[in-house]
């Protein structure tokens, strides 16, 4: 009895003491915006708030996340960063947590294209400008958008495609490799390479979603190399780079080399060595630090009221291949 | 014995439904492909399964011990991200060491609180899942890893073979042995399934139930660990969210396997079953060029199915 | 002997103690949180979680549960945003709702009638609503066209939305379904003991067959209320936990999984803390491991608590006896 009772006056002491925790956090962080605020001169009290798509789940968005986190810091405005965990209605909440904290400008990364313009709408009615980075709204949404920052995934697409055409020919058979079901990031990708490949005789086999996971990736292109032997198919193309170390992986399992791999855009800083060895032969180079870093640059620009001329402002993302990766001086993430 | 041979059939028609069903499965695939039943592709689906199997089978000692298991997929991410970080900087004998003994303790943790503290254990594993989770990501600081070399002998456990059987299948086939064994040979796999057909009635008899439950999830956090271990050298590389919707398959895979989810009874082997249709299916649909979500209704299907068969022939063994 | 009332209130309805406890170090240490329009954003942003709920909580006095919502939320999603072009907003809601109704049958039937595990009836009914989803959807998302849809999704009067409201009105149609009709009686009666509730007279069958399809409605008018707040319906929407929170959200509440025991306002009280844990996270700016690991800390520590404080009201009976 006593017993019980102490462990059940432990347990709500542990949850307050975690709640408590947290209530710490923020306070540093709060402090630490501050002293960063007195340092800088441009700043002053500029609140930017930010929800991104899924921070936890690949290196490039890891990366995008503590970039914005530090980029924020030495711009001297306090950034109100969420992750939704790739989570629709997670980031729903969010949208509506940040225009409750009365930000300046909001920066969405929408899990979802579709279920963005909701989200836009509704911080446009709160009347705080809002732009999308990296993933942009579908364009029923565009109206309620400041602008759009971030690479052009349908260039990222056409471009790999194009030089995947100078490898295997106007004649020849490919597999495709998908995303997650229902992200327009995939869906732009795959609009790029079918342009890429648009007027020549290439036929798409396949196309399966992997999930963006690298194991699932991997049991994919196993059963594809089961299903099409040694010389019927010329070349896979991955929706992007950890994808394609999957498949990459399945054909060294396999013993097979007859198949060219190609991903339309890279955002795994190792993924270098792929592309150096030749395992993966063309990608689209796409920096995390530069997307992250532009994207707070023009949302402290929306906060200080100032008009954007362009709306799309897409990021360089030049395709890298075993022979030009060295002169393309890619800065490490 | 005395049954004639159409009887004989019959029988094992009802008992066996599930075997029948694979192999009918099995069947239709080969019919409509002829790479499907190459001596490769099979290989393959054993070697895919691997990991759902020897999970199922931990996860057969907690269902049959009458409680469920949501959190081994949180489980799963966090012994691969741990196991691939670990070989680089500690070597591979004690990161595959300590990701056993985390497995362990993932299992004590919900072993205590279903069993000692007697709470839902549907509920406690959620919550041990959004807890594993968070470690997996503060472990990683949310970046994915990758093993320095990919040479080591480590991968090669996920990628190797002798005599052309992948070393994954042999240990999934020796787990599965010994996981066998331990339910039907020994006193603590009596106690399981006196534990999960009426645990009040068996703690009068001596059985220490608690303990008994805290056994059967120290096993499936066991298994969850060896199968981290299988996954993750087969790519080199772990992610945050490697293992998410795990758990689905392979409670699908116990389930096809005839597990009683009210406890009390299951087999081990036919879990393997279970799991070998879920790999048919995920395999053949890719070969014959189906679109992969129609292997969900089918597994829909033949789950709805074998429960229907065996409730009908459970009902007329009670009639007669 | 107010006093004692007040304890032995507290004792049977454990969810609030824990609630308030919560509430309270929310307002002390989450700055923000204690505002009029934040409060009113918890309850906007759980309303449809709380919808699903409801019917939940029927199947779990009911003595079971129901999983196949997680992915009969993206079909219902899906299908009624698809639709709403072709066949108009009103029809294509009608269809969704009436897909939710026939899956909710299909789990009744099979769970009452035939007797399968509902474990299994409705791990298998998700399996095959999230292939139908992606089967219609063609695994791409779909966007609402109507402008009243998402005009109504979005909507809200003096800062609580629409569907809140309608929330708000579901509870008190379940409120009155459970404790003052025949039905609400019989699914406790059911769930208590239905070996006795047979002997009573009661139709067993027919009333967990009803508890089955009013989840299934709950569970498509949720997918329907999504896809208007989101203006637009993704494949993988619920999927792989949606219905483990919501279980989790009853269950919290008070509501046990045996059965028998339960009512609407103990949900209603589970759904509240999960999405208050999970607002003072966001407000606080934290890493998402910490809300992840919180969250995951405090269903445990709930679900101990409620434990404890039952257990010590069932002994307190037995020394009054």
């Amino acid at each position: 009895m006593t017993m019980k009772k102490f462990a059940a006056m432990l347990c709500a002491a542990s949850m307050t003491l975690s709640l408590a925790a947290c209530g710490g956090t923020t306070d540093n962080a709060a402090s630490d915006g501050a002293s960063a605020d007195g340092a800088s001169s441009g700043g002053s009290d500029l609140v930017i708030g930010m929800t991104v798509n899924n921070a936890g789940a690949d290196p490039y968005q890891t990366a995008y996340y503590s970039a914005a986190e530090s980029y924020a810091k030495e711009l001297g405005v306090t950034l109100k960063l969420l992750d939704p965990v790739g989570d629709v209605t997670k980031q729903q909440n969010q949208v509506q947590d940040l225009i409750g904290m009365n930000c300046n400008a909001i920066v969405l990364w929408p899990c979802n294209s579709e279920a963005g313009v909701s989200m836009v709408k509704q911080i446009n009615k709160a009347g705080i400008p809002v732009m999308s980075a990296n993933t942009n709204v579908d364009e029923s949404g565009k109206e309620y958008l400041e602008c759009y920052v971030g690479p052009s995934n349908v260039l990222e697409g056409q471009q790999t495609a194009e030089q995947m055409v100078k490898d295997i020919g106007n004649d020849a058979k490919i597999l495709y490799i998908d995303g997650q079901a229902g992200y327009s990031t995939s869906a732009e990708r795959l609009e790029g390479m079918m342009k890429g490949i648009e007027g020549t005789n290439i036929e798409v086999l396949e196309n399966q979603i992997s999930d963006g996971n690298r194991e699932k990736a991997q049991q994919v292109m196993e059963n594809y190399l089961v299903k099409y032997p040694a010389g019927t198919v010329q070349a896979v193309y991955c929706m992007d780079d950890n994808i394609a170390i999957g498949a990459i992986n399945a054909m060294e399992a396999a013993g097979r080399d007859d198949i060219l791999v190609y991903a339309a855009a890279c955002g795994d800083y190792n993924t270098l060595t792929y592309i150096k060895e030749g395992a993966l032969r063309a990608t689209a180079m796409q920096s995390p630090i530069i997307d992250a870093q532009t994207a707070l640059d023009y949302a402290v620009r929306l906060a200080q009221g100032e008009k954007m001329a362009e709306f799309d402002n897409f990021m360089e993302t030049p395709v890298a291949t075993a022979d030009n990766i060295d002169s393309l001086n890619i800065e490490k993430w | 014995m005395s049954l004639s041979r159409k009887e004989r059939t019959a029988l094992i028609l009802k008992n066996q439904a599930i075997v029948v069903a694979m192999f009918a499965v099995f069947l239709v695939f080969a019919l409509l492909s002829p790479q499907f039943s190459t001596r490769d592709n099979v290989i393959l689906i054993f070697r895919q399964v691997a990991t759902i199997a020897v999970m199922g089978c931990g996860m057969s000692f907690v269902i049959i011990g009458g409680n469920f298991d949501l959190s081994v997929g949180s489980l799963l991410s966090l012994c691969c991200v741990m196991c691939i970080s670990l070989h680089d900087t500690l070597g591979p004998i004690p990161a595959i060491l300590i990701t056993v003994v985390v497995g362990i303790a993932s299992g004590m943790v919900c072993g205590f609180l279903v069993g000692y503290l007697r709470l839902n254990s549907m509920i406690v594993t959620l919550g041990m899942m959004n807890v594993l989770q968070a470690l997996t990501l503060m472990f990683t600081g949310g970046s994915s890893v990758t093993l320095m070399n990919q040479k080591v002998w480590f991968t090669q456990i996920g990628k190797g073979s002798i005599a052309g059987i992948p070393y994954v299948t042999i240990i999934m086939i020796v787990c599965i042995a010994l996981y066998a064994i331990l339910l039907n040979k020994t006193v603590f796999g009596h106690h399981v399934l006196a534990v999960g057909s009426n645990d009040e009635a068996c703690r009068y008899s001596g059985i220490n139930d608690k303990k008994v439950v805290l056994q059967t999830f120290v096993l499936s956090g066991v298994s969850t660990a060896v199968g981290a271990i299988m996954l993750c050298s087969r790519g080199g590389a772990a992610q945050n969210t490697m293992g998410q919707g795990y758990e689905f398959d392979v409670i699908t895979g116990v389930i096809l396997g005839g597990a009683n989810l009210n406890g009390g009874s299951g087999s081990i082997l036919k879990t393997l079953v279970g799991v070998m249709i879920i790999g048919i299916l995920k395999n053949g649909f890719v070969i014959i060029g189906l679109p992969y979500y129609l292997q969900w209704l089918a597994q829909c299907l033949i789950i709805l199915l074998a429960v229907w068969i065996s409730i009908k022939s459970a009902r007329k063994k009670a009639l007669a | 002997m107010t006093m004692k009332k007040l304890k032995a209130f507290l004792g049977k309805n454990t969810v609030v103690p824990i609630l308030v406890i919560i509430l309270l170090l929310a307002a002390v240490f989450v700055p923000g949180f204690l505002t009029p329009r934040n409060l009113l954003n918890v309850l906007n942003q759980n309303a449809v979680k709380g919808i699903m709920a409801i019917g939940m909580t029927f199947v779990i006095i009911n003595g079971y549960f129901d999983m196949s919502i997680c992915t009969l939320i993206s079909l219902t999603a899906a299908l009624s945003c698809g639709l709403q072009s072709s066949i108009g907003l009103v029809p294509a809601i009608l269809v969704s709702i009436a897909v939710g109704l026939a899956v909710g049958a299909i789990n009744g039937f099979l769970v009452a009638k035939a007797g399968i595990n509902a474990f299994v009836v409705t791990l298998a009914l998700m399996l095959g609503c999230r292939a139908l989803s992606y089967m219609y959807s063609g695994e791409q998302s779909i966007l609402a066209t109507n402008d009243l849809f998402t005009d109504f999704g979005m909507g809200s009067i003096g800062g609580l939305s629409y569907i809140s409201i309608l929330f708000i009105v579901m509870v008190l149609i379940a409120f009155y379904v459970l404790r003052f009709t025949p039905h609400g009686r019989n699914t406790y009666a059911v769930g208590g003991n239905a070996g006795s509730a047979f002997n009573a007279g009661i139709n067993c069958v027919k009333t967990t067959f009803i508890n089955f399809v009013i989840c299934g409605f709950t569970g498509a008018l949720g997918g329907v209320l999504f896809a208007a707040q989101s203006g637009a319906a993704s494949p993988p929407l619920g999927w792989p936990d949606m219905h483990m929170l919501v279980i989790a959200g009853v269950v919290l509440g008070g509501t046990k999984l045996t059965g028998g025991f339960g009512n609407i306002w103990y949900t209603c009280g589970g759904i509240i803390i999960l999405g208050v844990v999970s607002n003072m996270m966001n407000l606080l700016n934290v890493q998402t491991y910490v809300s992840t690991l919180v969250t995951g800390v405090i269903m445990i520590g709930v679900l101990y608590l409620d434990k404890v404080l039952t257990e010590r009201k069932k002994k307190a009976a037995l020394a009054n006896l």
